[in-house]
């Protein structure tokens, strides 16, 4: 059973990839200077009222095995420990301790 | 009391002239018809174009003679373990590129072996190839803490180096190194990453030609015939609904 804050992240990043098309949408004409300014406040308006598990800001990258939030290699999307503890085990291809 | 050492695999000329215990050729130099100078045979170059074959590359010469020498004559002369040997790099025609091969791998040794793999085929196939050549090996290094939790001061390195190799492949015809390149992938070797890149020539012209095919095959020349589809699409969808085909009463085809 994953963390909750991993399930926290799972959940934002759905949301982001159902709502974006619409946020970009909204954001264009709230963005838009040849709009007149009361359509842009409307849609600004209307960005504000979006969750924030629909924003991309919310996505994190997190560990796949511990769930740490910080550390984290996205090469192989493990933080500094497990990517130490796995590495010393052989399980990632062409990882071997460094010498020179 | 003489150990004998056991041989490294041999290289370029040294391999058609070593007698190493693994397989080794008869003759160092092919017989061919204006055979040049000979290491091992004191034969006298009598021909004139021995001269000229001095002034090319020396190896080249000695193994390729200059009518069409072919790879069954070079691997009749050795005896036994013909792919422990170099593969002979047939001379160049035209020097037209025609592909290049990368190959990524994490193991060198896994690597080489999958490359001479990959010059015999080629070999085999009358392809004129490039030696393979080493490009820089790519390092990444990553310095993580030992612990857990704090402890910044202990660390550890960790590394990853990424071999590659090149090989270009001159001449040859596009069915031919369609033949090479799918036998390649069939007998791929786990580990070894491979990058194939193919140019094929086209006529002058071809981009008018294929720009003129397109526009046409755009136009509706047949007014009747595209009615007719039309029906024919209408009938095929009323048809999948399972409802019951009305016949029209204009119909453009009798």
């Amino acid at each position: 059973m994953p963390n909750a804050r991993v399930l926290r992240d799972i959940k934002a990043r759905q949301g982001v990839l159902q709502n974006e098309l619409l946020r970009r949408a909204y954001l264009y004409v709230a963005r838009d200077q040849r709009q007149p300014p009361q359509v842009r406040h409307q849609a600004q308006l209307q960005l504000n009222t979006f969750g924030k598990y629909t924003r991309p800001t919310t996505v994190k990258n997190r560990c796949i095995e511990s769930g740490r939030g910080r550390g984290i290699m996205s090469e192989f999307g493990l933080c500094r420990f497990q990517f130490r503890l796995k590495a010393l085990n052989g399980e990632l291809p062409g990882v071997r301790k460094a010498s020179w | 009391m003489l150990a004998l050492k056991a041989c490294a695999r041999p290289r370029g000329l040294a391999a058609l002239v070593s007698r190493c215990r693994r397989g080794y050729s008869l003759d160092a130099i092919p017989q061919g018809p204006s055979e040049a100078e000979s290491s091992k045979s004191g034969r006298p170059s009598s021909s004139a174009s021995s001269l000229e074959g001095a002034s090319q590359n020396w190896l080249q010469s000695l193994t390729h003679a200059a009518g069409g020498f072919s790879e069954e004559k070079w691997a009749s002369t050795v005896v036994h373990g013909r792919s422990v040997h170099e593969p002979l790099y047939h001379a160049r025609t035209h020097d037209i590129p025609v592909a290049t091969v990368h190959f990524r791998s994490y193991a060198p040794p896994l690597m080489d072996l999958f490359v001479h793999f990959a010059s015999h085929a080629a070999s085999a196939l009358g392809i004129p190839l490039s030696r393979p050549v080493h490009l820089p090996t790519q390092r990444s290094l990553w310095t993580v803490p030992r612990s857990p939790f704090v402890h910044k001061k202990s660390q550890e390195n960790f590394e990853r180096k990424v071999h590659k190799r090149l090989v270009k492949a001159w001449d040859a015809d596009p069915q031919v190194i369609e033949r090479w390149v799918r036998y390649l992938e069939r007998h791929a070797m786990p580990g070894v990453g491979m990058r194939i890149v193919r140019w094929e020539r086209a006529p002058v012209g071809i981009g008018e030609k294929v720009l003129k095919n397109a526009v046409e095959g755009m136009r509706v020349s047949d007014k009747h015939k595209m009615q007719a589809l039309g029906e024919q699409i209408v009938k095929n969808e009323l048809a999948s609904q399972g409802t019951e085909v009305v016949q029209t009463p204009t119909s453009a085809s009798s």
